[in-house]
């Protein structure tokens, strides 16, 4: 078959494999409803019904996300730990422009990464999104002053070793309320006033460990991806 | 312009990354095309329970104003960190056999490993440089 006709066959057969999806979702309307989202919001004490929902509702959900999370961290860097090391992993070249931006953007963007952590129960945010803006900024300290300083720095602190006691101090906090007799997705803290910070401190303590996990997860994956990447 | 809302562009995407995934032959922009499909699939859910006068659902919003559908929105935080992590493994198994057949066209490393295994079995070295890459191990 010609590439031609080939390639109008795809487009089409994926345009009606699509159609027949939306049509099949998109025709069902059924906002919901008020007494859902305030049921929904005192029970876990979160006002942002998202976090309300994965870390409530589904909570099992996010944490077999967390352990595929982890098993990719691990794939990654079992692989490219095979591979022999680039010798000087700092090749870019040296900019002031990059070295002084960096020294006055990195506290900033840590600050942004931690208020997305704590406060990801009242706004928009979560211990996902607030993880991955802090190893933004762990990205961009490592494009300013090197790879070298930054891990020789983060890796004082055991902070690999953490990486595997994250996913366990997870799972035990998932799973704790069954030692006290609850069901396992019951809140393990007593849920506190509405709109504090301290409101709902089961869905803060969650974020803050993924936003840990998440931020160790990708600092070793940009490690390991700078560290590894090796001659072609 | 009534039609160009959230699905038809989702839609459009899918196609996209759909036509990239079987056609291009180019390993690295097969996984860019993975990501595109996983971006239209975000793209959909999102927008499906979405009208343009809801709000977002975080409380309080007052009893009159609809609030969008959370669930579709809790759901696509998992796929975004899953395409995170299937992206960093597959590059990683892309570099790999960059690495060992120094190219990112499948067809080509097909066609060295269909060689290497007729050179396998028929135990008969061709050439040094390709009878060395066959006794190389695999990582």
């Amino acid at each position: 078959m010609r590439r031609p006709v080939r390639t109008t066959l795809v487009v089409a057969l994926s345009l009606l494999v699509c159609g027949i999806v939306i049509f099949d979702l998109a025709v069902s309307e059924a906002p919901l409803r008020p007494d859902d989202s305030v049921l929904l919001a005192t029970k876990t004490g979160a006002s942002n019904l998202v976090s309300a929902i994965y870390l409530g509702a589904r909570l099992y959900d996010t944490l077999f996300e967390v352990l595929v999370f982890t098993v990719a961290v691990i794939g990654v860097c079992f692989y490219l730990s095979e591979r022999p090391s680039t010798a000087r992993p700092s090749a870019i070249p040296e900019s002031h422009v990059l070295q002084a931006s960096a020294q006055i953007l990195f506290p900033l963007i840590l600050l942004l990464g931690l208020y997305l952590t704590f406060f990801g129960h009242l706004s928009p945010g979560g211990g996902f999104s607030g993880g991955v803006v802090a190893a933004s900024g762990l990205l961009l300290c490592v494009m300013s002053i090197g790879l070298d300083t930054v891990y020789r720095r983060l890796s004082g602190a055991g902070i690999e070793r953490l990486e595997w006691a994250l996913p366990m101090l997870i799972v035990a906090v998932c799973v704790l309320p069954l030692a006290f007799g609850r069901s396992p997705l019951s809140n393990l803290l007593p849920v506190g006033r509405a709109r504090q910070v301290f409101g709902s401190p089961s869905i803060l303590l969650l974020n803050i460990l993924i936003g840990l996990k998440v931020l160790i997860g990708s600092w070793m994956v940009l490690h390991a991806f700078i560290r590894h990447r090796g001659e072609i | 312009m009534g039609w160009l809302n959230g699905t038809t562009i989702a839609m459009i995407l899918f196609a996209i990354g759909t036509t990239a995934l079987i056609v291009r032959r180019d390993l690295v922009i097969k996984l860019l095309a993975l990501g595109l499909i996983n971006s239209s699939g975000i793209l959909f859910l999102i927008s499906i329970r979405f009208r343009p006068q809801m709000v977002a659902p975080i409380l309080p919003v007052p009893a009159w104003v609809p609030i969008a559908d959370p669930l579709p929105q809790a759901l696509v935080l998992s796929a975004i960190v899953i395409n995170f992590a299937i992206l960093a493994l597959s590059l990683v198994f892309v570099m790999l056999l960059v690495e060992r057949y120094h190219t990112t066209d499948c067809e080509r490393i097909e066609h060295a490993v269909d060689t290497e295994k007729a050179a396998q079995e028929s135990q008969a070295p061709e050439g040094d440089s390709q009878a060395s890459d066959a006794e190389r191990p695999h990582r």
